[in-house]
């Protein structure tokens, strides 16, 4: 098959008529992100399935496109915004993809044209980007193609099965490649996968087919045979006897085969189902405990803050009581010096120094009398017994004042003498203090730190279960709150479910008695019914030639089908080990190889990493689609949208080399093209390279920074 | 005589809305440096008195709220004693204890000098007393002459 | 005959060539004949018909393949 042209007209981020031709060899379309690269792939896509890929989503019909479904996107997304923005109010717009391709059939060439469009009308004049501002027709498809009798054009159901033809089902995920769903193709941890690929595009199906076939003949005939001698024997009972035994055994042989199939398959189902089950308990168990050491984390971690704050307030306390005295010892040893050398000043008694009769009162009589009331004598002021009584009065009132004062500093001594009592032990008691200090400050901060260590280990294993917990609750889907408390039901859940597979096992076991009963019991009477056909000539009938050449072509099937499958595997492995060659040949490090197991399996290894992972990949679908090529003689062409996006620009090189010479007609693609190197002038010289196109982004306003969706649109460049 | 220990004790206002305020945060939650003013002027009394830093108060005063009896009153016994004592080691003799108005005095110059100093260590980058973290280290740096 | 059927037909061929040869087979049967019908018996399998109605073809092959050579 050869697909020689795509149009394009007005799908998604192509605006108007976009044509694009393809040959035999390698097509290369470059172009990076959001530049419409997925979009053409959606093209082909659209236009013969009617599906466009959403991410995250998969395949989606666009008839079934909507705002409020899962897609999020509405019945016009997927057509061109600025052809949706410049359709005027209640005017129509026509989205359409058309493919032109050849098929070679028996040496005939067939041109068929493939066409899907839809029509937007417009309903809204104010607005145009709302799902609810057109009214979108479903899509159509038409396929025309030439035959003998003229052009013949199908549609809809028919036209479909003219899709299907062309691309059967199974194949089609292979050769239409999306780069993001490689893992669901190969799988190397699920070797089904591998097993699905070859079923579906290699040649062993045949081999598949060729054993139904003479299997269902072989029944057939044998039936045939006891009919036959029933019929011929009629009058030989015991004849007639092994000819019925042997019906009635073939059809409880039959019944047997199929009961055993099916006991095998649902005890297979419950097993699976156990196993499930007993994770899920598994988890829980593990989960349980987690919890605990959780809460027990909790509750260390709150001791120790507690602990932690005790001696905190201990420091906070003793820091403005005690601690801020630190360094004083020097003048408080002072202080104490000088207490203990104080001795208390006596303030001695005033010396009488003056005559105490006669008193004061006597004096100032004397004085204001002017006369001395003993001698009678006059006392004249400033005469000199004036003078003298002066003095006497004036010493009396200093003596009276002297004693006054003595009297009282008596008193402010003694006080002062007991508060100098009072403080005289202080000096001792706060020196004893002080000693104190750094030991008591040392204490407190190495167990503050040995806390604070304490409470990193714990919130450091509190972390770790933090993790543990959301660990659990991925690997083994279990919603703690909700089934914490299901371990119960789960573990009854797993005894009922180990009853019924041994009693299923057991009911396999009577089966498989039995089917060896019938089988014996066939083989035997068989044995007896040939005696008769051998000794009596002329009563042989062909059937039984037929029979035994056909049984013998059963078991040669048989055989050589199982042998045909070992060889692909073989085959496969060959062929891809040589595409996994050209695709790392500029690898310098290991790179290990494909190893395929009898069992599908594919060999593990561990020192590669994904990009070598995603690259045997691409190489065991790349050997299967050309193995399959080449043994049934159909071409189809490989069409792959971005394999490249994990490799490396170098990679992407070698990919494209390898590609390019395997098969007949490759489109390939990819955004990692680097095309100013060398090597890439190397690839556009090649002979096997065709066509290359180059996507960009057209702007429809230069002066724009910031452009709008419908603002911006798909160009295609031809480089080659 | 007016009883020493009644005595309210005298700062500047500058210093009181300053440090003061920045240093006991009396309204705060868990972190704050000093838990009350008498605690913070005693801290900075004793710095005073250790440093050798005496300065005359110069007005405007701030309000007062505290005295020794405060400080005995909660849990400061051994503050108010040693705060004594110091005076006596600056001043001595102990003739001025006669008068507790210069016993007071003394105390408020030596704390008052001991502010300064502390806005002086802020200043220079020595320390931040922002925590009591801080003070920690201020006091647990301070040399030890051991001569007993 | 396409390369397909060329490897499949060589194979049973082969198959069948060295069983007999080695006297394992216990039922009697014609190598000649038996060669015969699987040469169309590989034809049949790329028919595009199901199993089912292919058998009947078979059953005509055999039968004209055994009335034939008889």
């Amino acid at each position: 098959m050869l697909i020689r042209k795509i149009s394009i007209e007005n799908f998604q981020s192509y605006y108007s008529c976009n044509d694009m031709e393809f040959s035999k060899g390698l097509n290369l379309i470059i172009g990076n992100g959001g530049k419409g690269k997925s979009k053409l792939f959606n093209a082909f896509y659209w236009a013969l399935f009617g599906k466009i890929y959403i991410t995250d989503i998969g395949w989606v019909d666009t008839d079934l496109l909507s705002a409020n479904s899962k897609t999020n996107m509405g019945k016009h997304e997927f057509i061109n915004m600025r052809a949706l923005n410049k359709t005027p109010n209640n005017e129509t717009v026509r989205v359409s993809v058309i493919i032109e391709l050849t098929t070679k059939t028996n040496g005939r060439e067939i041109d068929y044209t493939i066409e899907r469009n839809a029509l937007a009308k417009r309903l809204n004049p104010d607005s145009w980007n709302l799902e609810s501002d057109w009214s979108v027709t479903l899509n159509e498809l038409k396929v025309s193609f030439d035959s003998v009798t003229g052009t013949i054009v199908k549609e809809r159901e028919y036209a479909k099965l003219e899709i299907d033809d062309l691309f059967p089902d199974g194949i089609r995920d292979y050769i239409w490649f999306q780069g993001e769903s490689l893992d669901s193709l190969i799988n190397f941890r699920k070797k089904e996968t591998l097993k699905a690929a070859v079923k579906h595009i290699s040649y062993y199906p045949l081999y598949e087919k060729l054993s139904q076939i003479i299997s269902i003949s072989t029944d057939k005939i044998e039936k045939a045979e006891r009919n036959k001698t029933r019929s011929q024997n009629k009058n030989n009972s015991e004849v007639q006897s092994l000819v019925s035994t042997i019906e009635i055994s073939t059809i409880r042989l039959d019944k047997a085969y199929k009961e055993k199939i099916d006991l095998e398959n649902d005890i297979l189902e419950l097993e699976s189902v156990l196993q499930k089950d007993e994770k899920k308990l598994e988890g829980l168990a593990d989960f349980t405990k987690v919890v605990n050491d959780y809460n027990q984390c909790e509750i260390d971690l709150s001791a120790v803050k507690e602990e932690i704050d005790k001696l905190d307030s201990y420091q906070r306390k003793e820091l403005p009581q005690t601690w801020i005295m630190r360094g004083t010892e020097t003048l408080i040893e002072q202080s104490k010096n000088i207490i203990s050398t104080y001795t208390s000043k006596q303030d001695s008694i005033p010396e009488r120094k003056y005559l105490e009769n006669p008193g004061r009162t006597k004096l100032e009589e004397i004085l204001s009398n002017k006369q001395c009331y003993v001698c009678g004598q006059d006392v004249l002021i400033d005469s000199e017994p004036y003078n003298t009584i002066l003095r006497r009065i004036q010493e009396q009132e200093q003596y009276f004042k002297e004693f006054e004062e003595y009297t009282n500093n008596l008193s402010v001594n003694k006080k002062f003498e007991r508060f100098i009592g009072s403080i005289s032990d202080y000096p001792d008691s706060i020196l004893f203090k002080l000693q104190l200090i750094d030991k008591n400050f040392q204490k407190s901060e190495g167990d503050i730190n040995k806390l604070i260590q304490k409470r990193k280990i714990i919130e450091e294993r509190k972390d770790k279960l933090d993790e543990r917990i959301a660990d659990i609750k991925n690997k083994y889907h279990v919603d703690v709150k909700r089934e914490a408390g299901s371990a119960n039901i789960i573990t009854s859940g797993l005894r009922a479910t180990r009853g019924n597979i041994e009693r299923l096992k057991r009911k396999l076991d009577v089966t498989t008695k039995d089917i060896m009963t019938y089988e014996n019991e066939i083989k035997r009477c068989q044995k007896d019914l040939d005696k008769f056909s051998n000794t009596v000539t002329g009563t042989r009938i062909p059937e039984t030639e037929w029979k035994n050449i056909s049984e013998f072509l059963k078991d040669v099937c048989r055989k050589v089908q199982e042998k045909a499958r070992k060889e692909l595997l073989i085959k496969i492995q060959i062929r891809a080990n040589e595409f996994y060659e050209k695709f790392t040949q500029h690898d310098n490090g290991y790179k290990g190889s494909i190893v395929i197991d009898e069992d599908y399996s594919i060999a593990f290894d561990p020192g590669l990493n994904t990009s070598h992972e995603d690259r045997k990949k691409m190489s065991i679908i790349n050997a299967l689609l050309s193995l399959n090529q080449e043994a049934l003689d159909i071409y189809y062409p490989f069409i792959s949208d971005a394999p490249t996006s994990n490799f490396d620009n170098q990679t992407t090189q070698s990919y494209l080399l390898g590609v390019k010479d395997m098969f007949e007609q490759s489109i390939i693609m990819t955004k990692d093209v680097d095309m100013d190197k060398a090597h890439f002038q190397d690839l556009k010289l090649d002979a096997n390279v065709s066509k290359i196109y180059l996507l960009e982004s057209k702007f429809f306003d230069e002066t724009k920074y910031n452009p709008e969706i419908f603002e911006v649109a798909t160009k295609i460049s031809p480089i080659k | 005589m007016e009883d020493l220990y009644s005595i309210k004790f005298t700062f500047e206002k500058k210093i009181r809305e300053g440090l003061m305020t920045s240093l006991s945060n009396v309204q705060g939650g868990k972190y704050y440096v000093f838990g009350s003013l008498w605690e913070c002027f005693a801290w900075a009394a004793i710095i005073g008195f250790i440093y050798e830093k005496r300065l005359p108060l110069t007005p405007p005063m701030s309000d007062k709220p505290f005295n020794l009896q405060t400080m005995k009153n909660n849990g400061g016994e051994k503050i108010s004693d040693s705060l004594i004592c110091l005076c006596i080691a600056k001043e001595q003799s102990l003739d001025f204890l006669k008068n507790p108005e210069k016993v007071i005095s003394i105390i408020n110059e030596y704390a008052n000098g001991g502010f300064y100093h502390i806005q002086t260590m802020i200043d220079n980058g020595e320390h931040s007393f922002r925590s009591f973290e801080d003070v920690k280290q201020e006091i647990f740096s301070r040399e030890l002459v051991s001569n007993f | 005959m396409s390369k397909i059927e060329n490897e499949m037909f060589a194979m049973i061929e082969s198959e069948i060539k060295q069983v007999l040869s080695e006297g394992k087979e216990k039922r009697i049967v014609d190598k000649r004949k038996t060669i015969l019908v699987a040469e169309k018996l590989v034809g049949l399998s790329l028919a595009n018909k199901e199993p089912e109605s292919l058998s009947n073809d078979y059953i005509a092959i055999v039968e004209s393949v055994c009335k034939q050579n008889s």
